[in-house]
């Protein structure tokens, strides 16, 4: 097993570097929006860089899913179906929320792009990573850079406000975080997942309890990343002041890669073994159903709601997670499709807000939803209310097929009390999302003709509405598709 | 043996169904005699269908004289109801006296409502009618008259209440509607025992089985009590009678066919036709008994004070179907079938001519402005002389020969409701004389009687038909002692399928008949006679009103009883239970949960200040609380 | 052919979403779309008239659209659906009849009332757990919309009232079905292989049939709804606009019935039987309350209403009495009570487009110059009554019948709801329809259209017709409940 340190790690053969071609196009698209941000290209060549770059990655990553694992860099990084899928899954998001990402400003800051595209590298790494140098790499390169994109409006006291707070929050996440790393280092000699299993799988493994308080710490570190329970304060601020392609991207993107990552490490370190780290994941997740679901219907505010709308979900999917590692398939598929309709009301919303001539980061009340939706057509009302009651998980939409999935592996491991929390959840979160069609039932139709309804916002709700619906059709094969991620995980 | 197929039988209740659906959906002609001719024609039709299909069944038949299994009506299971009809020698009798009066009464009614708004909506719910009351009468099987059972209910409610625009006639009408439901639970009640025990509806079945005993005793006990507490509804007897009086809010000729002549004595007939089951219940037999000679009593009580000549013939009615009761009580279906018959006959007769009286006197109908009549309308007033005679049992009428063989019934039970029939015997003839004497003798006391016209010819033909018939019909059944035609009893005694069933059918010697007939007789034709010349020189306001006289004037405040009893206190707690459950209880809970979920959600959002600061908090404390969660409670 | 049949109302509700504020067109094209209906149910008909009379549920399509899920949308058409299905058709016909002309009801009201149609008949046709699931939950969602943005006064909290408690039963329908997909011996979530499980019964219900009959009997008690539950109804029937509560009354009341006798009775019959003292003493509970509760009413949509409450107590009753005679009656008054509340609360919605008020007070002598709409509404009044030779005296004979054989002194008890309905039908019939006429009535004539003859008219026919013709409608279902009756004993 060579060490860390010698040269040999860093000389890439064959296969290696095809593994690796996806990921270096992608850097080198990064290196382009760098030089775009320099000439300080429009919004719309930002946003047609951003097509020519995420789209073939996406495609290079899932064109062949049947090629064997590789391993990069040692043992620290694993390109395999999951990482492809992940990767791509996050990058679709990312594409999404980028065609409505903008500032207030005329010419807004070029460089969020090439913000976007580091931190889709990161999230897109995350699962393949394989010890804890590059896993908290990752994570790294996955945050910093979204600190700086909710911060993105500068000349907005809100959004730099946001972004302020994200930034002390992610720091002292990462550091907890940290302190996990060091604990698992001196529990087991080495940076490396599998050295850890190793220590663990013995009978009664020394330090057990070292092992045990390192687990935690670093789910509460991640636990903050994707905003689940008592570690979810940031999220409805953050997604009220930054820009909406932001906390888009931020709501959607990083909760799969996180979930991912998070799943693939307490795999490979056997964390699964130790009831301890099970019981508290679900502890977390179902506080997160209760309060997210609980206080979202205490919300006036819409972006505020969503965002607690968000932690609950974050809960759903935490309770999938701790059902055990068979349950990736259906935390990815319920996340990419939780993901799709955020993005998709998210889209509608901001197009509502800029046809309405109010500033685009203006966070909407749900009673001003009635003259917003009314003038709309009949197109996209409708749109938008299936987007909400996918994510309120009502049958025929995908967000239902999403939530029987995860309900599917709940039941499996026999969690009955995480299925039960899971449906009173979804039944709380029912009365928050039909409290939104309320005002549009009393607003008489008043046909406001708004300004023109800006383009990527628009755009970005019709593609989230049709990949919605492609979903819900071509669903049976997408779950084949994802089986692949199950044979690794068993 | 073939049973006698007669497909012919379903157009006796088809021919006034068409009838009613032509008159009711598409004529609706503001014509009267149109539409009434068009509704009597379907009944004469029905008569003349009835007469063809008698004629046609050869005298020595079974108890199944014509049979006409007309369709499934309901299959399932082991249940199975035909919606078959059949005639037997009861029902034979039935037909001819529902049809025959009824299509008399139809011709009358053309008379009596041509110069009515909606002639032809009342002449659709006659025929209607008419067509329940044939399949009651028809059906083979108990829902088959169950159907007819409530049928007539549905169009005596809307009869009763046909001038809706005033709303004391559609509470008259809705009261006898619901009071005859009340009645109808028994009948339900006995229709699932029955066919809990029995599993089947078919009468001749029943009364087989009934006879052969295998089934629990208490299960016939309960189907008799429940069949009677329906007739008690349906036939007006105490408690449930208090509908009838109301329903003399309706058309004089629905009085006339429905609460004299057909309605109420379906209850009579059901009972009959299902003997073998009271056969053998003595217990519901004595409260069969006791039931109607309080009825008879307590309606022929109230009678006495009446001022509305209908309401003097509604309690009549009343008092002559207790009679009906204490025949069957007494263990002799022949004998109340005998006097349904007579009955039917002068009681319509009477309220035809009633009606006859009222439409001279301009829909007038209070007898104490009345007087004097004889003298404008001779017709009505011999024909009402007619029926007069009959009712009080003058020698040799019908009413005579029927009251009679009910008394010597009675009296053979036993001397105690022997003699109290007599009595009531006695009050009756008392207040018919007097309303006869208060309309037809004495000055006329109001300018309509002063004025009053005779009826038009069309009217007055049936009153004369019915006349003839309530003297003569009584020669059909004559006691022993005459050696004359028995026709009542063997017909009843035929129509029970071959089950002769065990009653104790005692004799009167006959010197006692002799002495019965001549005391009772004399004794009547006494009271009558006082009655005639105590109300001949009647002055209007005369003697002081008694307290008695006022109690029965008010109907024994048997309506306000019901009510204060009953209805409002049902009403209140009803209204208070249903309140509190719907609004406090389950809405309650159901918006504790609500508010319960919001306001526990603005709880914890009071968390979320804003602050990193006290973010940070919130991060340091819940990474201590995870650990020590997992030091204390996982491990 | 009945994909098609299920398809047609989805596709068709897109283009009436197309048309959106063109009332008048698209008035017009949602009358072709229920004729053309029509027609497809005729053709079903047709085609499954052999198979549907004898027992079993025969397939006629199945699509394996989730393996991993182990669900496939497997179609079946047998007696007890396929009545349902006739009634569904009528009603969303003779609703579409009655919305020509009304400018209100523009093309998003019957796109919804189109999308409506589909998941009902979607559920009625699925003979797979997950199938039935999706379509029943299916339905909520444009009858939230339905009431939400065309009913009356607080019909907000109407609309939210209904969706939360009807999906709250759901909910416990879907773990139930959760479970079972995860027994081995579950194969696939068809209705087939479900009703073959013989889960052992031993009385406790910690067992699996006890939590599979809880799950299971939840929703359907929310929908039906049996007495404690049925708080939603008189909201939404009085909120709900006319269509809406026509459909409502008509159809989705059904499916908690039909939900009864299709999934919860066949798949844990012991447990069923097992609870049935306490479904009777509910049964019970609803007629004699829910009828008291309408006598008390002075608002008249609202005490239909809770005459609905009153009649599905005893269809209650006659499921869970589980000889084939009571669930006959069951399934008969199912499209008896459909039909009669069905047409008086098209009736009265006619009378209230012109009138405008619920109160029964304010109404009277309305028989006067109104003889045939009167007529129409009495008819529909005695059928609700149970008058004999109308349909809904069948449906309640045969569960009185049925039942005393089973628990004699419930029957006794639910007969009372017979006399109780007389009182509180009549009391509304004689304020309303007789008396002196009143200054509301006299003021606002009510001259019906003739697309509103032609709505009433084929409700009031049926309803003529199965008083006498019920061997139509018993002949079908025969087979299925003696099957069911046997599984029951």
């Amino acid at each position: 097993m060579n060490s860390f340190l010698d040269e040999s790690v860093f000389t890439l053969n064959s296969g290696e570097w095809r593994a690796l071609a996806p990921y270096l196009y992608l850097s080198a698209g990064l290196a382009l929006a760098t030089i775009a941000a320099g000439y300080r290209w429009s919004r719309a060549a930002l946003r047609v860089l951003a097509t020519i770059v995420l789209v073939p990655f996406m495609l290079a990553l899932v064109w062949d899913l049947r090629v064997p694992p590789q391993f990069v860099f040692g043992t620290s990084l694993e390109v395999n179906a999951l990482t492809r899928i992940a990767g791509a899954l996050v990058s679709a998001l990312a594409l999404l929320s980028a065609f409505f990402t903008k500032s207030t400003e005329e010419r807004d800051h070029p460089e969020w792009l090439l913000l976007l595209l580091t931190s889709v590298l990161g999230m897109s790494l995350l699962p393949g990573t394989r010890d804890w140098v590059s896993f908290f790499v990752a994570l790294e390169t996955l945050s910093i850079p979204a600190f700086i994109l909710v911060a993105l409006d500068t000349n907005r006291e809100k959004s730099l406000q946001a972004g302020l707070k994200y930034l002390l929050m992610g720091a002292f996440a990462s550091a907890i975080l940290l302190m996990g790393i060091a604990l698992f280092y001196g529990f087991s000699g080495s940076l490396d997942f599998e050295k850890t299993r190793e220590m663990l799988s013995g009978p009664s493994p020394v330090g057990r309890a070292l092992a045990v308080t390192a687990f935690l710490l670093v789910s509460v570190s991640l636990a903050f990343k994707v905003a689940l329970a008592p570690f979810h304060m940031w999220a409805a601020d953050v997604y009220q002041g930054s820009p909406t392609g932001v906390a888009a991207f931020l709501g959607t993107a990083t909760k799969v890669s996180v979930f991912a990552g998070l799943m693939v490490m307490l795999q490979l370190t056997g964390a699964y073994a130790l009831p301890e780290v099970v019981k508290v994941l679900m502890a977390l997740s179902m506080i997160s159903v209760v309060v997210g679901n609980l206080v979202a219907l205490a919300q006036t505010k819409i972006r505020r709601m969503l965002a607690y709308s968000g932690v609950a979900n974050a809960g759903y999917a935490g309770l999938a997670m701790a059902a055990g590692p068979e349950s990736m398939t259906s935390v990815l598929v319920a996340l990419g499709l939780y993901g799709a309709a955020l993005i998709c009301v998210l889209a509608w919303t901001e197009s509502m807000i800029s046809s309405s001539g109010r500033a685009s980061h203006e966070d909407v009340a749900v009673s001003e939803l009635g003259e917003l939706l009314a003038p709309r057509s009949a197109w996209m009302v409708g749109s938008f209310a299936l987007a909400i009651f996918s994510i309120a998980g009502l049958p025929p939409l995908p967000g239902f097929l999403g939530k029987y999935l995860l309900l599917q592996d709940i039941w499996r491991a026999g969690h009955v009390a995480s299925a039960a929390v899971l449906v009173l959840g979804s039944l709380l979160g029912l009365a928050y999302y039909l409290r939104l069609f309320m005002p549009l039932f009393q607003a008489g139709t008043s046909a406001k003709s708004g300004t023109r309804a800006s383009f990527g916002a628009t755009f970005a709700g019709v593609l989230s509405t049709i990949l919605l619906f492609a979903a819900l059709l071509g669903f049976s094969r997408m779950t084949q598709w994802v089986e692949y991620v199950e044979g690794f995980a068993r | 043996m073939d049973l006698p197929l007669e497909p012919l039988l379903r157009w006796i209740i088809l021919l006034p169904v068409i009838g009613a659906i032509l008159n009711g959906v598409f004529l609706r002609s503001k014509n009267g005699i149109l539409s009434g001719l068009l509704g009597t024609a379907a009944a004469v039709g029905a008569f003349i269908v009835t007469l063809v299909v008698i004629g046609r069944v050869p005298d020595s038949h079974g108890t199944v004289l014509a049979l006409d299994p007309w369709f499934t009506w309901m299959k399932t299971g082991d249940l199975e109801v035909a919606f078959q009809l059949e005639v037997t020698p009861l029902t034979r009798v039935m037909l001819l006296v529902v049809t025959g009066i009824g299509s008399l009464i139809h011709l009358y009614a053309t008379g009596y409502m041509s110069h009515d708004k909606s002639p032809w909506r009342f002449f659709a719910y006659l025929n209607l009618f008419l067509a329940a009351m044939l399949s009651l009468i028809l059906s083979s099987n108990l829902v088959g008259v169950f159907l007819g059972w409530e049928g007539v209910g549905l169009c005596s409610y809307l009869l009763i209440g046909f001038w809706f625009e005033k709303d004391e006639n559609a509470a008259a009408g809705m009261k006898a509607f619901v009071t005859n439901r009340v009645g109808d639970l028994g009948f339900v009640l006995a229709l699932m025992v029955i066919f809990a025990y029995t599993r089947t509806f078919e009468m001749s079945k029943l009364v087989e089985i009934a006879q052969a005993g295998q089934i629990p005793a208490w299960v016939w006990l309960t189907a008799a009590a429940g069949i009677f507490w329906a007739s008690t509804g349906k036939s007006a007897q105490i408690p449930l009678y208090v509908w009838l009086p109301d329903a003399m809010a309706g058309p004089t000729p629905v009085s006339a066919l429905i609460h004299a002549a057909t309605m109420v004595t379906s209850g009579v007939f059901l009972i009959t036709r299902v003997w073998p089951i009271f056969a053998g219940q003595p217990a519901v037999l004595d409260v069969v008994l006791w039931g109607g000679l309080a009825t008879a009593w307590i309606a022929a009580l109230t009678a006495l004070t009446q001022r509305d000549i209908k309401k003097v013939l509604a309690y009549s009615t009343v008092s002559q179907l207790g009679f009906m009761f204490v025949a069957l009580g007494c263990g002799s279906p022949a004998a109340a079938l005998f006097h349904v018959v007579t009955h039917a006959c002068f009681k319509a007769l009477l309220f035809l001519g009633a009606g006859s009286v009222i439409h001279g006197m301009h829909e007038k109908q209070d007898l104490f402005e009345m007087g004097g009549l004889r003298h404008h309308m001779k017709w009505t007033h011999l024909t009402f002389l007619a029926g007069v005679l009959a009712i009080i049992g003058f020698p040799l009428t019908s009413g005579f020969f029927s009251k009679d063989m009910i008394i010597a019934k009675a009296m053979i039970r036993g001397a105690v409701p022997g003699m109290l029939l007599i009595g009531a015997a006695l009050v009756t003839s008392f207040y018919m004389v007097r309303a006869y004497t208060l309309a037809f003798w004495g000055e006329a006391r109001s300018k309509e009687a002063a004025h009053a016209h005779e009826s038009s010819p069309i009217m007055l033909a049936p009153l004369v038909v019915l006349a003839v018939l309530s003297i003569f019909v009584g020669w059909f059944e004559t006691p022993e002692v005459f050696h004359g035609p028995t026709k009542f009893s063997n017909w009843v005694l035929q129509s029970w399928y071959g089950v002769s069933p065990a009653g104790h059918e005692g004799h009167l010697s006959h010197a006692m008949e002799w002495i019965l007939m001549g005391v009772v007789s004399a004794l009547s034709l006494g009271v009558a006679w006082y009655s005639f010349t105590k109300y001949r020189v009647f002055r209007h306001g005369g003697s002081k009103a008694t307290a008695l006289h006022r109690v029965s004037e008010n109907k024994f405040y048997v309506d306000e009883i019901y009510a204060f009893l009953i209805l409002r206190p049902l009403k209140f707690a009803t209204g208070k239970v249903t309140k509190f459950v719907d609004v406090y209880v389950i809405n309650g809970f159901l918006h504790a949960l609500r508010d319960g979920a919001r306001i526990s959600g603005q709880v914890l959002s009071l968390f979320h200040t804003g602050s990193v600061q006290v973010y940070g908090w919130y991060l340091a404390v819940g990474t201590v609380l995870v650990l020590l969660f997992v030091r204390w409670w996982a491990v | 052919m009945t994909l098609l049949f299920l398809a047609l109302p989805f596709v068709g509700a897109l283009v009436l979403f197309l048309l959106g504020k063109k009332a008048r067109f698209a008035q017009v094209f949602n009358l072709v779309l229920q004729l053309a209906w029509l027609a497809l149910m005729f053709f079903v008909h047709g085609q499954s008239r052999e198979i549907a009379g004898n027992g079993g549920f025969p397939l006629v399509y199945s699509w394996k659209w989730l393996p991993q899920l182990k669900s496939s949308l497997s179609l079946g058409i047998d007696g007890l659906n396929l009545p349902l299905l006739w009634l569904t058709v009528i009603l969303s016909l003779c609703l579409g009849l009655y919305a020509y002309g009304k400018d209100k009801l523009d093309g998003s009201y019957l796109g919804l009332f189109s999308v409506l149609n589909g998941a009902t008949v979607g559920s009625l046709l699925a003979a797979d757990a997950l199938a039935f699931y999706i379509f029943w939950e299916f339905m909520l969602i444009p009858m939230y919309f339905l009431i939400g943005k065309w009913g009356s006064k607080n019909r907000v909290y109407a609309a939210l009232k209904f969706f939360a408690m009807t999906m709250g039963g759901s909910l416990l329908m879907l773990l139930a079905i959760v479970a079972l997909a995860f027994r081995p011996d579950v194969s696939d979530l068809g209705w087939h292989s479900l009703t073959q499980l013989a889960l052992p019964w031993d009385g406790q219900w910690n067992s699996w049939q006890g939590l599979l009959f809880v799950g299971f009997f939840a929703a359907f008690a929310v929908k039906i709804p049996v007495w404690p539950l049925h708080t939603w109804l008189p909201d939404a029937h009085t909120e709900a606009p006319t269509g809406g509560s026509v459909i409502l009354a008509g159809v989705l009341l059904k499916l908690g019935v039909y939900g009864l006798l299709r999934w919860c009775l066949p798949i844990v019959p012991q447990a069923s039987m097992a609870a049935a003292p306490l479904m009777f003493a509910l049964g019970v509970a609803g007629i004699l309350l829910g009828s008291f509760a309408a006598w008390q009413q002075t608002d008249i949509k609202r005490l239909i209403a809770y005459s609905s409450v009153a009649h599905l107590g005893f269809m209650v009753l006659g499921v869970f009495s589980g000889n084939v005679e009571a669930m006959q009656g069951a399934v008969f008054q199912n499209i008896a009570h459909g039909l009669s509340t069905g047409a008086m609360f098209l009736i009265f919605g006619m009378i209230y487009d012109r009138t405008h008020s619920r109160e029964l007070d304010a109404y009277g002598g309305f028989a006067k110059d109104h003889a045939w709409i009167a007529t129409l509404f009495l008819v529909a009044v005695f059928a609700s009554v149970g008058m004999p030779g109308l349909p809904g005296f069948v449906g309640e004979f045969l569960v009185l019948v049925g039942t005393f054989a089973v628990a004699p002194w419930t029957a006794v008890l639910a007969s009372l709801g017979v006399l109780l309905g007389a009182v509180y039908m009549l009391t509304l019939v004689r304020k309303m329809m007789f008396g002196p006429t009143s200054s509301l009535v006299a003021s606002h004539p009510v001259r019906l259209g003739w697309n509103e003859w032609a709505a009433i008219l084929p409700l009031i026919a049926l309803m003529l017709y199965l008083g006498f013709g019920a061997q139509t409608l018993l002949g079908l279902s025969e087979t299925d409940l003696r099957e069911l009756a046997v599984k029951l004993r």
